[in-house]
């Protein structure tokens, strides 16, 4: 799976990677069980300190998309809690998002249809 | 007007040279991963006419190179002083190297310009792509592809120190040291390369990483084929010093045959690269992912501080090149620097060598012999003998300096073994000095200066006789 960063973006270099590893999951570029790159091993691959990639595995350990143990390395969890909902920041994070497409003239339907698009790549049902 | 040897020797060893350079740096020039003169062009924009200009005009500008470069150092060919035709012939090598370059960075500049203008920067301009799937999984070279080369070159430089080598011992053992060292430094090279990112040529996972698997270990194999070569080399100079320590004419053979043997693998490495590219180029989706431009000085350096790797794949040619931003990016143009400074300063050394008359005194109770610096100083006590020779043996050189019109450093004559020599070859009469530690062959800038320090140390003597 390849992730995208972005160099002049606002986002921190850590959670870029946090939401890349979560896109590939929701999508199946990730499949659960899958082994992701030790910390150190992607840091050289970016190019970037190995404690920012920590620091992302530890957000997505806490969410519940990996597990870490000594022997196995790092993992896509095989089973993710069916919370049946987003985390408050999730739901703000829309709501900011659904805010700046009505700014932007965008209408019920045509948020969906992007909504439809992506929810219909990879797990979960439409 | 007569053709200078060593003028004649340095343009058929050197005019190889510059063709290799043309052909190397056109090589370059040429589109690749839809990359022209180190600029990335979209897809859409590949035919544009701004792009058949920029190379026309490059084309013209490397012929005319070229041309200007053959025919620069013809006249040096007739000049009689050897350190100026060197002193030529250096600077000749040194402009040889950077003149190719020009064209190349002009026509980087006006395409950067003119996609800055159209704006054909692409929407992904500054995003690094990074395949997880393989990070830090695709490693070729294990270590024992390379301890056995490295063994044995250790071992020989031993088996000198330990065995039966005479006055060969001295020479063979610091060639073999050197020949050691680069050994190792192919393994470490080879290492580098290996931990290079995963290069992107595709939104496949898969194709990335079989394409970056193929080509380190296409890498590992050169590294080891080269280290294979040099200890076949190092072996090979067993053989090639006499009995009095020279290096014989199978050195030269064992030379030339090195630099085949490097050569070859280079360009099987070339060849194959090539096929492997070919190979997977209808899978290449990714051509212009990283368009990262303003991080690639004339479309050749690489400049990235917000890059911590200090080796990444070249843009356009074969093999890697350094990160400028890095400490050892830095290093390796520092050297690289200091190398290219060398060789102006070497010429100017070589002139003065030339151009500076030796100089022979005697004063109270010792002899000095001068140029540029005090040489040699013989303590007139420590003369168990001094001769006047009208005639030089047959000498051949271990180290040191050999003109037409200056013979320094160490030489070796045959029957006599290693004599230190200091002396302009041109004259008629020499010295020949002996004493417990060393014997010397001298002469001064002219006849009636050696004959002078020959008759005071036949004074010096008849004096210590009589008291």
């Amino acid at each position: 799976m390849i992730i995208t960063l972005q160099d002049g973006s606002e986002v921190p270099v850590f959670k870029q990677i946090r939401n890349q590893i979560v896109m590939g999951i929701s999508d199946g570029r990730l499949a659960p069980g899958e082994k992701l790159p030790t910390v150190r091993a992607l840091a050289e691959e970016i190019g970037i300190n190995s404690m920012t990639v920590n620091k992302a595995y530890q957000l997505l350990k806490q969410e519940g998309y990996i597990i870490t143990d000594r022997r196995n390395g790092v993992r896509v969890k095989e089973n993710f809690e069916q919370t049946k909902g987003l985390t408050t920041e999730s739901e703000q994070e829309l709501a900011r998002l659904i805010s700046e497409a009505k700014v932007k003239g965008m209408t019920r339907d045509d948020f969906i249809g992007i909504v439809d698009k992506y929810f219909g790549k990879g797990r979960g049902k439409v | 007007m007569s053709i200078s040897i060593t003028g004649l020797i340095l343009c058929i060893c050197m005019y190889p040279f510059v063709l290799i350079m043309y052909v190397l740096v056109k090589n370059e020039a040429e589109s690749k991963k839809g990359i022209y003169y180190g600029v990335t062009v979209p897809k859409e924009h590949r035919s544009a006419p701004e792009i058949k200009e920029i190379t026309a005009v490059y084309q013209k500008q490397m012929k005319r190179s070229l041309w200007v470069m053959l025919i620069f150092p013809i006249p040096a060919l007739f000049l009689p002083w050897e350190s100026i035709v060197v002193a030529v012939w250096m600077l000749w090598m040194t402009i040889s190297i950077f003149i190719f370059f020009v064209p190349f960075a002009i026509a980087n500049g006006k395409l950067k310009e003119i996609k800055r203008e159209k704006e054909w920067q692409t929407e992904t301009a500054a995003d690094v792509e990074v395949e997880i799937k393989s990070a830090g999984a695709i490693r070729r070279v294990k270590w024992y592809h390379f301890i056995l080369q490295c063994v044995t070159s250790v071992i020989l430089p031993v088996l000198v120190i330990f065995g039966d080598f005479g006055s060969r011992r001295q020479p063979l053992f610091v060639m073999m040291l050197t020949f050691a060292g680069i050994s190792f430094m192919f393994w470490g090279i080879a290492v580098w390369q290996d931990r290079q990112k995963t290069q992107i040529i595709s939104s496949d996972s898969d194709v990335n990483v079989n394409y970056n698997r193929a080509k380190k270990n296409l890498y590992k194999n050169f590294w080891v084929l080269c280290s294979w070569v040099n200890d076949g080399y190092m072996v090979w100079l067993l053989f090639c010093v006499d009995e009095w320590g020279r290096f014989t004419q199978m050195f030269w053979w064992a030379t030339g045959g090195y630099l085949l043997g490097t050569m070859i693998p280079l360009i099987w490495m070339v060849k194959k690269k090539s096929a492997l590219d070919k190979t997977y180029e209808t899978k290449r989706n990714k051509v212009t992912s990283e368009d990262n431009d303003d991080n690639w000085i004339w479309g050749m350096l690489y400049y990235n501080p917000k890059d911590r790797h200090s080796m990444v794949e070249k843009r356009v040619g074969i093999g890697t090149t350094m990160n400028m931003a890095t400490g050892g990016g830095k290093a390796m143009m520092a050297f690289a620097g200091v190398t290219l400074l060398s060789l102006p300063v070497i010429s100017i050394w070589v002139i003065m060598l030339e151009f500076t008359p030796i100089q022979l005194v005697a004063d109270e109770n010792r002899i000095v012999a001068n140029h540029l610096r005090e040489e040699y100083v013989i303590s007139m006590p420590a003369i168990e003998e001094a001769e006047l020779l009208d005639e030089l043996p047959k000498m051949s050189r271990n180290s040191g300096t050999a003109m037409e019109n200056l013979k320094k450093g160490s030489w070796s004559i045959a029957e006599e073994g290693n004599c230190t020599v200091f002396l302009d070859p041109r004259n008629d009469v020499f010295l020949r000095i002996e004493t417990p530690s060393r014997r010397y062959y001298l002469s001064g800038q002219n006849d009636e200066e050696t004959k002078a320090v020959y008759d005071a140390i036949t004074a010096w003597q008849a004096n210590v006789d009589m008291k």
